[in-house]
């Protein structure tokens, strides 16, 4: 331990010794060798930038290289080539601008709108911030997004002028994307039954001879009425079933059983209810009758204690 | 005498030894000049008005980056783009935006555009305008894995404006109509992946048995990710008259279809109005002079297409995601770079 510490003593002796002033410097090795990793890397950023800037401007795109020229620059502030070609740069992309932009409003002017739009979207590639570029292209948007609404317009009054010139029926192709129908569909689905059915009864009209799309339209509303049968609520589920042949618009629906059974039902329930207080309240009965009857016009015994309810009434009011 | 005293005389002139070589202390310098702070300026290794290049030290992320030289690691987003990388590695060369000098995302080869996706209903019943919870659940998924940032229609309106650049690849989500699905099924999913979504709501249809209600969208909007905007009053067409309607009368009720949900909505939810959903996407002047006059700033049709910055604000472009989309059709709706040249950004 002691010799050790010694060795080490001995060792510091000699480390704290001066170097004799006429020792040559350590020689500098090559800058590749010496540059710690941080500067290499500069050096190596350098050359990347300005790569990216030579092949940005071969291809034409003079903003790309201008921002790599920029970095270039301030990589390495000493050197002027850098500054010198973003200089050259930067006046070449000062040029293009005006050019597109006077390309562009040219074709503005003669209504060309895709000339003009692709002007000016080269415009603002070279300059962002190019108000006059900006601006048109905004323009020529709300030109086009107006245009499509508008035809959107036209189609639609053309669709209803035509169905009320002619009741010729309207082939399948003439129906629009579904979508109109679909969204109908769902707010009816959804509960909002008064939305709904305008839409859809909106959509039949436009397109009366659409088979398939009133069969769809029918069945979906038979099938929010045999949900709401399910849920109790038949007499709503009554008036659905009707809009639902009525929108499908021929005698086939599969689902007629299951309406005709339903309202044949309510026709007996509301017979029963103004037999029951017939003799307590006449005009009651009487508007019971006729619900019974609405619902189910061969309900023979319906009509018979309907008709015999007016005759009450007729002698009541003339013993009255 | 202990075991180790020859060792410690040993230590003590070492010590000795080492203190008589050392060099004597300069006298103290006269009064310094102030100098500025010091700022760590190890890692700048550039730097100009427009950028900061620094060698990234060990340990660094985009995010910190942004942090220290643009006070908000949510800017990670431009040092990547710049850059073109995800990461940074200890001594990489990073250079470091400090504004956006292409808030507009136009460039040699092509612009960026924002989709604005539309979803109407969501659960098991097969409709087309019925997503089901799981593939709405794998579409979310696949936005968050593949680097898509959804943005709300407020940041939209300012990327419009020019006023803010939005990363490469933007979305915004939008629910229509106010179907309770939307806080029942989409907006737990939403939630997981922190995706913000505009619900365009028709007041009527509140009260209905599968509307949302106002409790419901009041606890969505607390939550700051979803906002409720107005999608009219009926859910009536705004461009189409009744029959035998006059001109006036038409104004009349297009007026109460624009105005009634804005009033309804600020009154319910306290929610500022900013975006109106045009029921079938179908709008006109009339609709837009409304608007205007209610100082509503955007309007949302149903003309598929993603949004340039120069998109008419009135008639923005959705995309209607619908229930029999499967993942790669839902990939080829989300459409957020349209080349025009030859060359990648």
């Amino acid at each position: 331990m002691t010799a050790r510490l010694l060795v080490a003593a001995a060792l510091a002796v000699a480390g704290c010794a001066q170097v004799p002033a006429d020792r040559p410097p350590v020689q500098a090795p090559a800058p590749a060798a010496t540059l710690p990793p941080a500067n290499r890397s500069v050096a190596d950023a350098i050359a990347r930038h300005r790569k990216l800037a030579d092949d940005a401007r071969r291809t034409g795109d003079l903003a790309t290289a201008a921002q790599h020229l920029q970095i270039a620059t301030a990589l390495a502030p000493d050197d002027p080539s850098h500054s010198r070609e973003l200089a050259a740069v930067r006046a070449a992309i000062d040029k293009d601008v005006r050019d597109n932009v006077l390309t562009g409003t040219a074709a503005m002017s003669a209504g060309e709108l895709d000339r003009a739009n692709a002007a000016m979207l080269r415009a603002l590639a070279l300059d962002p911030s190019q108000p006059d570029a900006a601006r048109a292209l905004r323009e020529i948007d709300r030109r086009r997004l107006t245009r499509i609404q508008a035809d959107k317009a036209a189609r639609a009054t053309q669709q209803g002028e035509a169905v009320a010139r002619s009741s010729s029926p309207r082939t399948q192709g003439e129906v629009n994307d579904g979508f109109d129908i679909d969204q109908a569909i769902e707010m009816l689905k959804a509960g909002d039954a008064s939305n709904g059915l305008r839409d859809l009864r909106a959509y039949v009209e436009a397109n009366p001879g659409n088979r398939a799309a009133r069969q769809r339209i029918g069945n979906a509303v038979a099938d929010r009425a045999r949900e709401l049968e399910d849920q109790g609520a038949r007499e709503q589920a009554a008036t659905l079933y009707d809009q639902a042949v009525s929108l499908r618009g021929d005698g086939n629906a599969p689902w007629a059983a299951r309406m005709t059974s339903l309202k044949k039902k309510l026709s007996l329930e509301y017979l029963d209810k103004g037999t029951r207080v017939y003799r307590t309240n006449l005009a009651q009965a009487i508007a019971l009758f006729e619900t019974s009857v609405k619902y189910d016009p061969s309900n023979t015994q319906a009509s018979i204690k309907l008709s015999e309810a007016k005759v009450a009434r007729e002698k009541l009011e003339k013993i009255k | 005498m202990p075991r180790n005293a020859p060792a410690r005389l040993v230590g003590a002139a070492l010590l000795a030894l080492l203190a008589s070589c050392a060099t004597p202390p300069p006298p103290p310098p006269e009064q310094p000049p102030p100098v500025p702070p010091a700022v760590d300026p190890g890692p700048v290794v550039g730097r100009d008005n427009d950028y900061v290049i620094v060698s990234a030290r060990s340990g660094e992320t985009m995010a910190s980056l942004a942090e220290r030289y643009l006070g908000d690691a949510g800017k990670a987003w431009w040092i990547a783009q710049l850059n073109n990388a995800s990461t940074v590695r200890e001594g990489q060369i990073v250079v470091i935006p400090l504004r956006q000098r292409n808030a507009i995302g136009v460039f040699a080869n092509g612009y960026q555009t924002v989709p604005i996706l539309c979803y109407h209903r969501f659960g098991t019943k097969t409709s087309k305008l019925n997503v089901t919870p799981a593939a709405f659940e794998q579409q979310m998924e696949w936005l968050a894995r593949n680097g898509y940032t959804v943005v709300t229609l407020a940041r939209l309106a300012r990327f419009l404006d020019g006023k803010e650049a939005l990363p490469a690849k933007s979305v915004a989500i939008t629910i229509d109509d106010g179907y309770r699905s939307s806080y029942e099924i989409a907006y737990p999913i939403l939630r997981k992946y922190g995706f913000p979504a505009t619900v365009f709501l028709y007041t009527d249809f509140v009260g209905a048995s599968d509307a949302m209600t106002w409790a419901q969208m009041k606890d969505m909007t607390s939550s700051g990710l979803v906002t409720i905007q107005p999608h009219s009053k009926s859910h009536a067409n705004l461009t189409q008259r009744l029959p035998n309607e006059t001109d006036a009368r038409y104004r009349d009720r297009i007026r109460r279809e624009v105005d009634a949900p804005v009033t309804v909505i600020k009154e319910r939810l306290a929610e500022p109005i900013f975006a109106f959903a045009y029921p079938y996407g179908d709008v006109n002047e009339y609709v837009v002079d409304l608007l205007v006059k209610d100082s509503v700033g955007q309007g949302v049709t149903v003309t598929p297409g993603g949004n340039p910055f120069y998109a008419y604000p009135y008639m923005l472009r959705r995309t209607m995601i619908f229930g029999n989309d499967d993942l790669d059709a839902f990939k080829a709706k989300l459409v957020t770079f349209v080349r025009t040249g030859a060359r990648t950004p």
